[in-house]
């Protein structure tokens, strides 16, 4: 049996176990915590406040695990999705702005994934960070995936339960979105 | 609300193992996760509404129990024409 047949057949029983009694979630949060402590904290950037999305995030796995259905997906994804939402309802609940660095390098790869100014250029660079400030985060998460955390089509089309083909065209309209909204303060 | 800046310098640190276990803790999340899911431990007679709901069904019984008994001690007692036959 490989280690992700294994992984699957594991978290199978723990969920299961935490079905039957809530309080067996605990194998469940020894396993997932430190994943999705990392998850929350790359798109937070602050050690307190990913600590604190990490215990909401765990705290609604906890509440909402009996309704959770295999669908043949990994059981991490299902985590991860509400670990998104719990990141998404904290940006959009702060008063102040928060400011998330991302790194120059993912910047100049989703210039050149959408063919929009000059990667070199540090006004362009700064530009697209505007662009990206003002989309709506459910349509932001997607570019993060894919371009700051560096996922494989394959972990977008697990995290959000579709298949790769429908995680490609997912992505590729929020590029388009975000080319035309380039295109239109130019 | 959130704004983005590229970092040109270094590369976001990530937190250590020994960090993130300063917030890794169970035994918390239990804790919550009861004052989520168990009932409110406040008395039904601290519940205002609560309280005066059950005086009015209380008062109410007593009323119904009361004009019954009456009903019962009128249909034993027998009329004064009856009496006279």
């Amino acid at each position: 049996m490989d280690k992700t047949k294994s992984s699957y057949q594991e978290d199978k029983a723990l969920v299961l176990a935490a079905q039957k009694d809530a309080r067996a979630f605990g194998g469940l949060y020894d396993k997932y915590f430190e994943r999705i402590y990392l998850f929350i904290y790359k798109r937070v950037q602050d050690e307190a406040v990913a600590g604190d999305v990490c215990q909401d995030a765990m705290l609604k796995a906890m509440h909402n695990i009996k309704k959770y259905e295999d669908r043949g997906f990994p059981f991490s994804a299902w985590l991860y999705r509400i670990a998104s939402n719990e990141v998404n309802l904290y940006f959009r609940a702060q008063k102040k702005m928060v400011t998330v660095e991302v790194e120059d390098k993912h910047v100049k790869s989703v210039m050149l994934e959408i063919k929009i100014g000059s990667e070199e250029s540090e006004s362009d660079q700064d530009k697209l960070m505007k662009v990206l400030s003002n989309l709506k985060p459910e349509h932001v998460e997607i570019i993060e995936l894919r371009f700051f955390m560096q996922y494989s089509f394959k972990e977008i089309a697990e995290f959000y339960e579709i298949t790769e083909a429908n995680a490609k065209m997912r992505l590729y309209r929020i590029l388009d979105k975000i080319k035309k909204t380039w295109e239109t303060n130019s | 609300m959130r704004k983005y800046k590229v970092n040109r310098e270094q590369p976001v640190k990530l937190p250590s193992k020994e960090a993130m276990a300063k917030y890794k803790d169970f035994s918390r999340l239990t804790h919550e996760y009861d004052n989520v899911v168990k009932r409110p431990k406040k008395p039904l007679y601290k519940d205002k509404k609560m309280f005066i709901f059950i005086i009015i069904v209380a008062l109410l019984a007593v009323l119904i129990a009361r004009s019954m008994a009456e009903e019962e001690a009128e249909e034993e007692t027998p009329s004064g024409t009856e009496a006279t036959e």
